[in-house]
């Protein structure tokens, strides 16, 4: 297993698609942050510091895109046919893609948490911010790679069922933007659950009744990318190809 | 392919089959795709596997290859299916239709990829590359391969474990008259290091030239399998004859048992004889005094023995 996840992964790094989604996701969390630290005169408290730091948990919807990109992308270019000519034993094949994804999210969110910190961090402190305890800042940095890491499984999941790179991302999309904070504004109790909801208490941001605390939300994210990931093998093991 | 040869082509003596296809039936809803099919290629030669387009070639080498499952019957490599290969690249080598690759993503990266998922040094990537001649355009993306590269491509890809098989589906697709050489050369190179070859191909000419055996199959089903001398000279070509005096040597031909003798399309003084030998027209024109000006046979193309046996039919896939 070891093996073929190693081959995922360079296989999501010869591509432009990993890169260009990087650093995109790289771009956004900084120009955010750079803007507002430059505009902001003062972050007098900590949980304002937080909160700006917690953008980078933004790039938890890059990955979520990357992931639908790379699993229906199997599809698209026929890659399908010789990754399980390499691996007949569909279910390892698809698990093997999925953990792959996640690691390589997870990737992506530590490094843009360490860059943003490494920008951020130093230029907070010249500005006299309350800056927060070494445990909370960890809780954000951390918080967000693993959102960026389980979101990212969760768009493999969801590609290689859907097997339509256009569908898959434009469904990613509709679900995070329309149904589910439709769905969480007529149904009481449900906003803690969606992608959304999961996510800003994944980073720690928010605190309270109405938001799960980081290690259960990460552990709700992970049921629902591992259900995809099931489903998606489930599929691909009895589909022809 | 120097690596091994010896040493597979004393193996493939103590495994009879290598590939076989057995009682294999695959539906797609109403449609039969591959209709009770059974064959098997054997190793050290070259297997062709031909049909009309949309007969089933395809279907049946993907259900060898584990990636449709057959409605019915049984595909086996080296006794099981391929979903049960424990290192299948070692085994069987494959070259599909359609698109296969990433077009973003290089050549040497994407055969890295596949060594990568087999657990093969990375040094077989260089060694296949310079096989398929590719090793000037590795670094390049595939989307700009012309699709001779991209089929080069993919036998350097089905070549990377070291196989004792090769499954080819049309790997002559793409290739210009030099690169269909140079596949015959490859293929017969396979074979005569101990692989088991099989070949699927409309491009029946160059088939002719390629393989050993011919399995050809027409709306899914069997109709001919054997040698190719088996093949072409089991459907029976008329004997030509030319003479002046067409109408006396038609009846006196006519008057034999069995024979027929039409006027040919050749041109005025021409008959094609079904039903008789060379030396039967021969030696009914000289009893009856009647010259001949000229006698033979064509030999079968197995271009005409294909068509004569699917019905003629190339429509559709």
């Amino acid at each position: 297993m070891t093996r073929l996840v190693g081959a995922e992964l360079l296989k999501l790094r010869t591509t432009r698609t990993f890169w260009a989604l990087s650093g995109s996701a790289l771009a956004l969390v900084l120009l955010i942050v750079v803007l507002t630290v430059a505009i902001e005169d003062a972050f007098g408290a900590e949980h304002d510091v937080i909160e700006l730091l917690s953008t980078v948990g933004l790039c938890g919807l890059l990955t979520l895109v990357l992931g639908a990109v790379v699993g229906a992308g199997e599809y698209r270019h026929g890659t399908i046919a010789w990754m399980l000519l390499v691996t007949p034993q569909r279910l390892r094949a698809v698990g093997a893609q999925v953990l792959a994804c996640a690691l390589g999210g997870l990737a992506i969110g530590l490094g843009i948490g360490l860059i943003t910190a490494a920008i951020a961090l130093p230029w907070l402190a010249a500005k006299d911010a309350a800056m927060p305890a070494a445990g909370d800042l960890l809780q954000v940095f951390l918080g967000s790679a693993v959102y960026a890491g389980l979101a990212a499984a969760f768009g493999v999941g969801l590609g290689a069922l859907l097997r339509n790179q256009v569908a898959a991302v434009v469904i990613v999309l509709v679900l995070i933007l329309v149904v589910e904070p439709t769905l969480a504004a007529l149904i009481d109790g449900y906003g803690p659950f969606t992608l959304t909801g999961l996510g800003t208490a994944m980073t720690g941001v928010e605190e309270g009744s109405d938001v799960l605390a980081p290690g259960t939300a990460a552990l709700v994210w992970a049921l629902y990318a591992t259900v995809l990931a099931v489903l998606a093998a489930i599929r691909t093991a009895r589909r022809d190809i | 392919m120097p690596r091994g040869g010896e040493a597979r082509a004393g193996r493939a003596a103590s495994v009879p089959w290598v590939l076989e296809v057995r009682d294999l039936t695959k539906r797609f809803g109403l449609n039969v795709a591959v209709d009770g099919l059974s064959f098997k290629a054997s190793p050290g030669r070259v297997l062709g596997f031909l049909g009309p387009n949309g007969a089933g070639k395809t279907t049946t080498l993907r259900t060898l290859l584990g990636l449709t499952l057959p409605t019915s019957g049984t595909a086996m490599v080296d006794s099981r299916p391929y979903r049960e290969l424990e290192d299948p690249v070692k085994v069987v080598g494959a070259v599909l239709e359609g698109p296969q690759f990433h077009p973003g993503r290089t050549g040497r990266n994407h055969l890295r990829v596949q060594a990568a998922a087999a657990g093969l040094p990375a040094t077989r990537v260089d060694e296949m590359l310079r096989l398929v001649e590719l090793n000037g355009a590795g670094n390049r993306r595939v989307k700009g391969y012309s699709l001779g590269m991209r089929q080069r491509l993919s036998l350097a890809g089905a070549l990377l474990g070291d196989p004792r098989a090769l499954v080819l589906d049309e790997p002559a697709n793409g290739l210009d008259p030099q690169g269909i050489r140079w596949l015959r050369d490859f293929l017969r190179a396979q074979a005569r290091d101990g692989r088991t070859v099989l070949v699927s191909s409309h491009v029946l000419a160059e088939m002719a030239q390629t393989v050993d055996e011919v399995v050809v199959i027409s709306r899914g089903k069997l109709v001919a399998q054997g040698s190719l001398d088996e093949l072409t000279h089991g459907v029976e070509a008329p004997v030509w004859v030319r003479s002046p005096e067409p109408e006396r040597l038609r009846a006196a031909l006519a008057a034999r048992e069995n024979v027929q003798a039409e006027p040919g399309e050749a041109g005025a003084g021409w008959l094609a004889v079904r039903g008789a030998s060379l030396e039967d027209v021969g030696t009914t024109a000289a009893e009856n005094g009647i010259p001949v000006f000229e006698l033979y046979r064509p030999r079968q193309s197995l271009e005409s023995v294909f068509l004569e046996l699917t019905g003629g039919t190339e429509a559709g896939r």
